[in-house]
């Protein structure tokens, strides 16, 4: 399933899926595949997202 | 073959792994996926699996094949035709999911440097090829040098790796 709260919190601060990738570590093409819903993060991967983007686990990562 | 191709044989492979053994060891990345994100990482897990069994597949096709007398390479060339068939299925897949060149790594730079190997095993192969055991030889084929396998592997990775580099959006 697409995280389209994670591509919106991320277009909210301005940044490229390139820019979140170098800010946590990993590459874009992870980036991409987590927002197009390919590719599940660790809890640990999640938690830098959040950090990075400002946003609590559950504002990104919590299915409604 | 004379003593001494035996010994420059052995002391190119000693050479080759002490060399390897200093790389890995200056080289050494302090990141535990080897300078890989953990989504490249599963995806060179999944492509080692797929390597390795392409290579049992083609150990099985190879004794199926010597077991009803059909012996279609020499066996040096088969031996290196088997792991370097492995070793593509393997390059294959981790480039398609991204995760052939490490993070911090210019992919222009690998596919030259992959390039430039594969050009210098091409006019190794040229050079060092047996000519007299080039060619079908008694119904089997002779590749003369096993360097003409690592070249076509080589450039092969090169253009593969080049086109995906040049198909990949750079925001999906």
């Amino acid at each position: 399933m697409k995280n389209l709260k994670m591509k919106s919190a991320r277009a909210a601060l301005d940044l490229s899926q390139q820019d979140l990738a170098e800010k946590v570590g990993v590459s874009r093409q992870t980036i991409s595949a987590i927002e197009k819903g390919d590719y599940n993060p660790t809890i640990n991967l999640c938690k830098d997202i959040c950090k990075a983007l400002e946003k609590t686990l559950d504002d990104l990562f919590w299915e409604d | 073959m004379s003593k001494a191709y035996y010994l420059g044989l052995f002391a190119g492979i000693l050479f080759a792994l002490v060399f390897t053994i200093l790389a890995v060891y200056l080289f050494k990345k302090n990141n535990k996926n080897g300078g890989y994100d953990e989504r490249q990482a599963i995806a060179r897990g999944k492509a080692y699996s797929a390597g390795f069994y392409t290579m049992l597949i083609e150990l099985f096709f190879a004794a199926f094949l010597s077991d009803i007398g059909v012996e279609l390479f020499s066996s040096a060339d088969a031996l290196f035709l088997l792991a370097v068939i492995g070793l593509l299925v393997f390059v294959v897949i981790c480039i398609i999911n991204d995760a052939y060149a490490r993070l911090n790594e210019n992919p222009k730079k690998v596919i030259i440097l992959l390039a430039s190997l594969g050009l210098l095993n091409l006019a190794l192969s040229l050079t060092n090829s047996d000519y007299n055991r080039f060619g079908v030889i008694k119904g089997k084929l002779y590749l003369g040098s096993p360097n003409i396998i690592i070249a076509v592997a080589l450039i092969l990775i090169a253009i593969i790796f080049g086109i995906k580099q040049l198909t990949s959006n750079d925001e999906e």
